[in-house]
């Protein structure tokens, strides 16, 4: 974090963009170049690689929430707030994208778009939960009780998410369990795995990069707003001034 | 529809909200910096 508050410096942004790019490319080649069809499921279970990371990110991008709304809780420091509000942004989008691709890749292997299994509803609530903290925050017009309440929210909301996890081991559901954190080690062939691994590298660094420019943009919008309030207060002094 | 169909649905869906997002993150940042810079107008008007 730099001296003025701020997280990270000028070069961050593009450091992670390039970063995020590069990894891109090389996981895009391996996923549909050198990881091997699957016998199964066919040409669809490379959705794999997509839908898994983002399931990921999804989980990180509101562990992030959790953390950064406490220390928001605990400091009432805004750039706390900021990073919050960025990073449960973001982790919304990938929600969404978990929800879809895993739909798309359910709909030949299942049979079905959608089913009310445990892992499929407990990940929809966290969408909902996140969902409500983004009205909170625009529905309350008192900033700092906004930023309160979508603390809160953040950090409650987390609660979902070992549940999420851990669904398809309490109950028993459609969605199949790990195959790569299983015991006994991941159930797939080793080209698989790295593909899985440059996957995952890739779109945590994705990831990193839209929160750090969200992040500029909240700041950016907090300042503004200050400068704003402070402008009209000086102009109401004056024009108080002019009367009197 | 074939499983092909639904793997280049489920990638294409992906980048297009990707690219969707990034357009909205990169045009707040757009509209901040032309704010930003009516009201530094601004000022610099006033003190002249």
């Amino acid at each position: 974090m730099s001296p003025g508050g701020r997280f990270g410096n000028s070069s961050t942004g593009p450091a992670l963009a390039v970063g995020a790019g590069l990894t891109m490319i090389i996981a895009l080649y391996m996923m549909f170049l050198y990881a091997p069809t699957d016998s199964v499921q066919g040409p669809v279970q490379r959705v794999f690689y997509l839908h898994l990371p983002m399931a990921w990110i999804a989980y990180l991008a509101f562990f992030i929430v959790f953390v950064a709304s406490i220390a928001y809780l605990v400091t009432r420091s805004r750039r706390w707030d900021q990073l919050a509000r960025s990073s449960a942004e973001v982790g919304l989008v990938f929600t969404t994208l978990v929800i879809i691709t895993g739909s798309l890749w359910g709909r030949p292997i299942w049979g079905t778009f959608w089913e009310w299994d445990a892992r499929l509803t407990t990940t929809l609530i966290l969408w909902f939960i996140y969902l409500g903290y983004f009205m909170i925050r625009s529905y309350i017009p008192d900033q700092e009780r906004s930023m309160r309440y979508a603390a809160i929210i953040g950090i409650i909301g987390f609660i979902d998410v070992p549940i999420i996890h851990m669904s398809v081991r309490w109950w028993r559901t459609l969605h199949p369990e790990p195959i790569v954190t299983q015991s006994g080690g991941p159930a797939m062939p080793d080209s698989m795995i790295y593909t899985m691994g440059v996957a995952l590298l890739a779109m945590t660094l994705f990831f990193a990069s839209l929160v750090y420019q969200k992040l500029l943009v909240e700041q950016a919008r907090d300042e503004l707003s200050d400068y704003q309030v402070v402008e009209s207060d000086r102009q109401a002094d004056a024009a108080e001034r002019v009367t009197a | 529809m074939d499983n092909e169909t639904y793997l280049f649905l489920a990638f294409g869906i992906s980048w297009v909200v990707f690219a969707g997002y990034l357009w909205s993150i990169n045009s707040q940042a757009q509209s901040l910096t032309d704010e930003v810079k009516s009201l530094r107008d601004q000022q610099e008007d006033e003190h002249q």
